[in-house]
């Protein structure tokens, strides 16, 4: 098996969502299902081969490194339901 | 006259001739909709604001040539940013989720002159094959109830089946817009990668997505992807380059077309159906006397796995952005900044939508990233090397666009075999390359597609061919 619980619990700290104990068995069958059907690509010799990272080649448009004022912060800040004085709250990070 | 029922082409005829208003087809779709609340296609609609628009768009003296959509009422699907409007890409995560601004999309839908209805239910941020990972709960199919409309597009398929708009905007993965058109017996387009902007489309996979359009027919198709696509400066993989006259081309008689063929590849998956419905579209290329040939496509069968690698790592990679506190879901009664994470994205993200992201995290992880992430890359060059060199004999490649018809909600539970849906439609996203899916024969009374690839920015001869193969003989 290649996910097993201590495999779980990385993944659940490195992406850091919380994974409830009454899911842990399904989703530990489910991701193991599809690592083997994803197992497939190590039986390919593909070595030699360039990696292609993006479907079309040689097209990022980069824009001109200008300050636009297309949206301000109070508009950003109205998709927080927690800010105060222009910036966002958090739990307490230093005592 | 039942003004739901009809083309956009007709619409926009019908406008422009005055033999209806504007007030009228939103009435109209308004009235079909109330009807079918059941199907539960609507995350969202403003009826009222599309009726003050259809209002103001019939009083205008807007030329056609400027505003090709004007009072053409359409539906979104829920991943288009509409600024104000609640924007929830079918998550908890997003379900307070009011955008300050537009995508794109929406903005050159809106200068076309059409209006928005609603927004579209769909797989929760686009992940899934039947609808059903939606915070919403599935869509139900408008054929059949009992059936799923596909998916991630599944509400926009199903509004357009359902005459909730003559057209709906979509998006496309590794199949999103083409499976959901396929299993609801209309016409979809994804178009090449870059040819459709994608700021303010809620990213799921960046190397893959991409939007584009579902309609009733191939025509319609080709009228409402000219007014999306074009070059962006806010979308960094936009390609410069003009938008043909798609609708024009879409029927012209000026493109010669050589249809590659796969007939081994699909006898090879030893379904008969499958086999039949195939056989009976080279048929219809036949007697239309288009040019097929032989083509091979030897590491098609690998699309799924590197699939299943490629866009699940880019998934977790931009569904990191979903932390509690600048948007979206905030989970309460928390410990600390790191508890503020774990149980926003633990309580706000769904399940498939949390399987994604772990399969994407441990294929990016210490020591896995160059058996799984970079192999997968690799790979993808190969698939995508495949259509380059049948390319050179061909103008596009038939394929089904499924291997069989909607099934019945509720009735896939194994991952791999849901994933298996996406088979035929995923090699055109590793490539970038446009698709559609055209109706073609059906199943067990439920609809089948057909699927055209083109090659690179190559829609109008894909959309030609499309709608040759549609329209039948003559």
């Amino acid at each position: 098996m290649t996910i097993n619980d201590k495999t779980l619990e990385n993944l659940s700290k490195l992406s850091k969502i919380k994974i409830d104990d009454n899911l842990r068995d399904k989703l530990k069958e489910d991701l193991n299902l599809t690592m083997n059907m994803i197992d497939k690509i190590n039986k390919i010799d593909c070595d030699q081969i360039e990696e292609l990272s993006h479907p079309i080649k040689n097209n990022f448009n980069l824009r001109e490194d200008v300050v636009s004022k297309d949206i301000n912060r109070e508009s950003l800040q109205k998709t927080s339901n927690k800010t105060e004085d222009g910036f966002y709250l958090v739990p307490k990070v230093i005592e | 006259m039942n003004l739901e029922t009809l083309t956009l082409q007709e619409q926009i005829d019908g406008l422009r001739e005055k033999k209806f208003s504007s007030v009228e087809l939103v009435e109209n779709y308004i009235s079909v909709i109330e009807d079918k609340e059941d199907l539960n296609i609507f995350v969202s609609n403003d009826f009222e604001k599309a009726l003050e628009e259809a209002k103001k768009s019939d009083g205008s003296k807007k030329s056609q040539e400027d505003f090709p959509l004007n009072g053409i009422p359409m539906v979104h699907k829920d991943i288009f940013c509409t600024k104000g409007i609640k924007t929830s890409c079918g998550s908890k995560m997003l379900d307070n989720f009011y955008p300050p601004y537009s995508a794109t999309v929406v903005e050159k839908l809106e200068q076309a002159g059409s209006i928005c209805l609603g927004k579209a239910n769909m797989d929760e941020f686009a992940m899934g094959s039947s609808n059903e990972t939606s915070f919403y709960g599935a869509v139900k199919n408008p054929l059949n109830i009992k059936k799923t409309p596909g998916g991630s597009s599944g509400g926009s398929a199903a509004a357009v089946a359902a005459n909730f708009s003559s057209f709906s905007t979509g998006t496309d993965t590794g199949g999103s817009i083409r499976q959901p058109a396929s299993f609801c017996g209309i016409a979809g387009i994804k178009p090449t990668y870059g040819r459709v902007s994608r700021y303010g489309m809620i990213a799921f996979a960046s190397s893959l997505d991409q939007g584009g359009i579902l309609a009733k027919n191939i025509k319609d198709a080709a009228i409402a992807l000219e007014c999306i696509s074009g070059y962006d400066s806010k979308d960094a993989t936009s390609i410069k380059a003009e938008v043909p006259n798609f609708s024009e081309d879409c029927e012209s008689s000026e493109f010669e077309h050589v249809v590659g063929l796969v007939t081994d590849l699909i006898h090879s998956f030893g379904d008969e159906d499958l086999s039949k419905n195939y056989g009976e579209a080279i048929e219809r290329l036949e007697k239309l006397k288009i040019k097929t040939k032989e083509i091979e496509l030897p590491n098609l069968e690998l699309s799924l796995p590197v699939y299943y690698v490629i866009a699940p790592a880019e998934c977790s990679a931009n569904l990191a952005r979903y932390d509690g506190i600048r948007f979206g879901y905030r989970a309460e009664n928390v410990e600390n900044l790191e508890d503020l994470y774990f149980k926003s994205r633990g309580e706000g993200f769904g399940n498939e939508t949390k399987k994604r992201i772990l399969i994407g995290t441990y294929c990016l992880s210490s020591g896995f990233y160059d058996a799984y992430y970079k192999k997968a890359q690799k790979i993808r060059n190969l698939i995508s090397s495949d259509f380059v060199n049948a390319f050179k004999d061909v103008t596009s490649v038939m394929l089904p666009t499924t291997s069989g018809e909607a099934f019945d909600l509720g009735s896939i539970t194994d991952p791999v075999e849901m994933y298996k849906q996406d088979i035929f439609t995923i090699p055109a996203n590793l490539g970038g390359l446009p698709a559609t899916s055209v109706p073609f024969g059906e199943k067990n009374n439920m609809p089948l597609g057909i699927q055209f690839i083109g090659n690179i920015l190559e829609e109008s001869s894909l959309l030609n061919i499309s709608n040759k193969f549609q329209l039948g003989e003559k």
